[in-house]
């Protein structure tokens, strides 16, 4: 699939702080013009993405019941969002963790806390670069 | 990219404002969750979710900017991972390291919350507006669906001097508005016939933009009171509401002059833990002093009016009982509140804190809104208590005892401050005349009207008192002679504008004033008498002027 003649614009944010959800979802929303929707759960995320038909998923990694790479591994294992880019968001972005995330199917990590100002910008960015790598 | 950085900026900055607003009330929950593992059973669950609240203050505390916050809710987190993963352990070697962590949060929670700008405080300044005319009730209007709750709300501020509309739908406040727009607007904001918030946001751009908007609900989420915000809501009330809280809140905004903050004194051993407490009270709108040595407490106490003491039981070189009985047996601090704050849950001693002058047993650790609530209505009751012993009451105004007393009081603080005072007496002109044509009950009214008018018009930090019949006594801090004859003089020509009615007929008053100004030491006594002569003079020189001397 080639990204870059898709374009973004429907993003699902995974996070479970309330306060956080808000400000991502105003940072990509009126910044960057994109369509959110958010969710505090990775079961949540499971049943909205088929309805919401997001473009791409940003998922935060430290998440109480399902975490972010299980989460991972469950979109990926049902069909209508086994092709979803999917970007990591964590607080301890190591090196080795970053490379795990990419290993298992991440186009990249994010890490945290982000700057609500070039939020948009950055996952722009990836968009961009993801697409002209495949 | 969609829009102006300028709007984003905004919105965050309100987003970040909230957060720290509600920062003290997820500590405390912490705080409460460990408390009450530590209490109870230790139960895995219950770890689990302590260690989730915690989790989420990393993340957030972060993202708005307060590392120190993120960080040291990190090492709570880390703690209570470490915790969770085994039984509960004999020895207190992680419990205690997991206090004292918590303790450096409670920290970088208060410390973020310097950011915060003041909430609701009055700006001291004189209003220079007209008077209202004397008496006339503010006119609150209610939108509420719940018919048995409007009413009864309705009737509630009713004792507080308001008069209020109650309406069941958007539709008909919309019409109501655009004949008539009142002082208030309160507003349960789920309403059948309508979004709550978008009509007040469409009232406050288009139909009455002057108009103080509030907010009532059951809902607490984020997002509406951001919503609330956004729809230029002065404040929105959890429900059920507090009486005493949406009055406080429709005074301030209604621009009555609102009684002093309440002023409360703090004592505990741990000097993170008043600040903490101080920290609430203050967000309250209240005025705060703190002291870390009960032995230190006369100290602390004076010159401060406390309204309220919260103190610590177990404290070193003085316990709590034994400060209770200390002040109780001082005549000034017989009747002010004593609230005890402790970890005790035994009730026989709870009881013998209550024997030795006590007044109210709070558990700890206690929420920020209980903390709230229970110091509020002791404070309120004081308040109201001493009002009676204090006040005049035709006027409301001090009596002749107490402002004296005031008057001392005030001119130690000027001394100490180096700050210059006037002293004002104020004399209605041909007093007895006017009872004699008019009848004592307009001389009442013309008494009223003139305090009425003092108390609008003066600062909340002015002592104004009633000092004889007709004769009242102002004391303007931080003002010097000439400032004060140019307010007096002002506050004498709008007195002599108002007409006051008797009967049939109408009629109007003037006064005289004398003012005397200090800039020295000066004693109590002595000054009263130059004000006095100032006065005299005044009326000698043939009434309605004011004549300044200098001491």
């Amino acid at each position: 699939m080639n990204m870059s003649k898709r374009e973004l614009k429907r993003i699902l944010y995974v996070e479970d702080e309330i306060d956080i959800q808000t400000v991502a979802k105003l940072a990509l929303e009126t910044i960057g013009g994109f369509t959110v929707e958010v969710c505090d759960t990775g079961r949540k995320a499971l049943a909205v993405v088929p309805k919401f038909k997001p473009d791409l998923i940003l998922l935060d990694v430290m998440m109480p019941d399902m975490d972010g790479p299980t989460t991972f591994n469950a979109l990926r294992s049902q069909p209508a969002s086994a092709d979803i880019p999917v970007i990591f968001m964590t607080a301890k972005a190591q090196q080795n963790e970053i490379t795990e995330y990419k290993r298992i199917g991440a186009i990249d990590v994010i890490p945290k806390p982000f700057d609500p100002m070039t939020l948009a910008q950055i996952v722009c960015d990836i968009w961009t670069h993801h697409g002209n790598q495949t | 990219m969609a829009t102006r950085p300028e709007n984003i900026r905004e919105q965050l900055t309100a987003l970040r404002q909230e957060y720290i607003r509600r920062l003290p009330e997820r500590l405390g929950e912490i705080e409460a969750e460990w408390a009450d593992l530590l209490r109870e059973d230790w139960d895995a669950e219950k770890l689990r979710i302590m260690h989730r609240h915690a989790h989420s203050l990393v993340g957030s505390g972060a993202t708005f900017g307060f590392p120190p916050v993120s960080d040291s809710a990190r090492l709570v987190e880390q703690t209570l991972k470490e915790l969770s993963e085994k039984p509960r352990p004999t020895d207190h070697t992680i419990e205690n390291k997991l206090e004292s962590l918590l303790m450096e949060l409670r920290k970088a929670v208060i410390q973020a919350s310097r950011e915060l700008p003041p909430l609701l405080l009055d700006e001291d300044t004189y209003n220079d507006k007209p008077p209202s005319p004397t008496g006339k009730a503010r006119m609150v209007y209610l939108v509420e669906d719940d018919e048995n709750q409007a009413e009864d709300m309705a009737l509630q501020l009713q004792h507080f001097g308001y008069e209020v509309r109650i309406f069941t739908t958007l539709k008909t406040l919309r019409e109501a508005l655009k004949a008539t727009a009142p002082d208030a607007i309160i507003m349960d904001i789920l309403m059948p016939d309508g979004d709550g918030l978008s009509a007040l946001a469409e009232i406050s751009r288009d139909i009455a933009p002057n108009v103080p908007t509030l907010v009532v609900s059951i809902l607490r989420d984020f997002e509406l009171r951001l919503r609330a915000v956004r729809a230029g809501t002065k404040a929105y009330l959890q429900k059920p509401v507090d009486i005493g809280e949406l009055v406080d809140k429709l005074d301030h905004l209604t621009g009555v002059k609102q009684a002093d903050p309440y002023r409360v004194l703090i004592i505990d051993d741990s000097s993170v833990m008043t600040e903490y407490y101080a920290l609430i009270l203050r967000h309250a709108g209240m005025l705060t002093r703190t002291c870390h040595d009960a032995t230190q407490v006369m100290g602390a106490l004076e010159d401060f009016n406390v309204d309220l003491i919260l103190t610590d039981v177990y404290m070193s070189g003085c316990d709590g009982f034994e400060l209770a009985a200390v002040l109780r047996q001082q005549d000034a601090y017989m009747s002010v509140p004593i609230v005890f704050l402790s970890t005790e849950t035994d009730l026989d001693k709870q009881l013998m804190a209550l024997g030795t002058g006590a007044d109210e047993f709070l558990t700890k650790p206690i929420t920020p809104h209980q903390l709230v609530s229970a110091v509020t209505s002791r404070a309120q009751r004081a308040r109201l208590l001493r009002e009676l012993m204090l006040h005049d009451s035709l006027t409301g105004l001090l009596n002749h005892t107490t402002v004296k007393e005031r008057l001392v009081k005030e001119l130690a603080q000027a001394l100490r401050r180096r700050v210059p005072v006037s002293l004002a007496m104020i004399d209605i002109d041909h007093f007895k005349s006017i009872n004699d044509r008019f009848g004592h009950l307009a001389g009442d009214r013309v008494i009223k009207s003139l305090a009425h008018l003092l108390q609008q018009r003066l600062r909340q930090s002015d002592v104004i008192g009633r000092y004889g019949g007709e004769e009242f006594m102002t004391l303007l801090y931080d003002t010097t002679g000439q400032q004060a004859k140019v307010l007096m003089d002002k506050l004498r020509d709008d007195f002599a504008e108002l007409r006051h009615q008797a009967s049939e007929k109408l009629f109007r008053a003037t006064f005289s004033c004398g003012i005397a100004a200090v800039s020295g030491k000066i004693k109590a006594s002595d000054l009263t008498d130059l004000a006095d002569r100032a006065l005299y003079q005044a009326k000698h020189k043939g009434r309605n002027q004011v004549v300044l001397v200098n001491s």
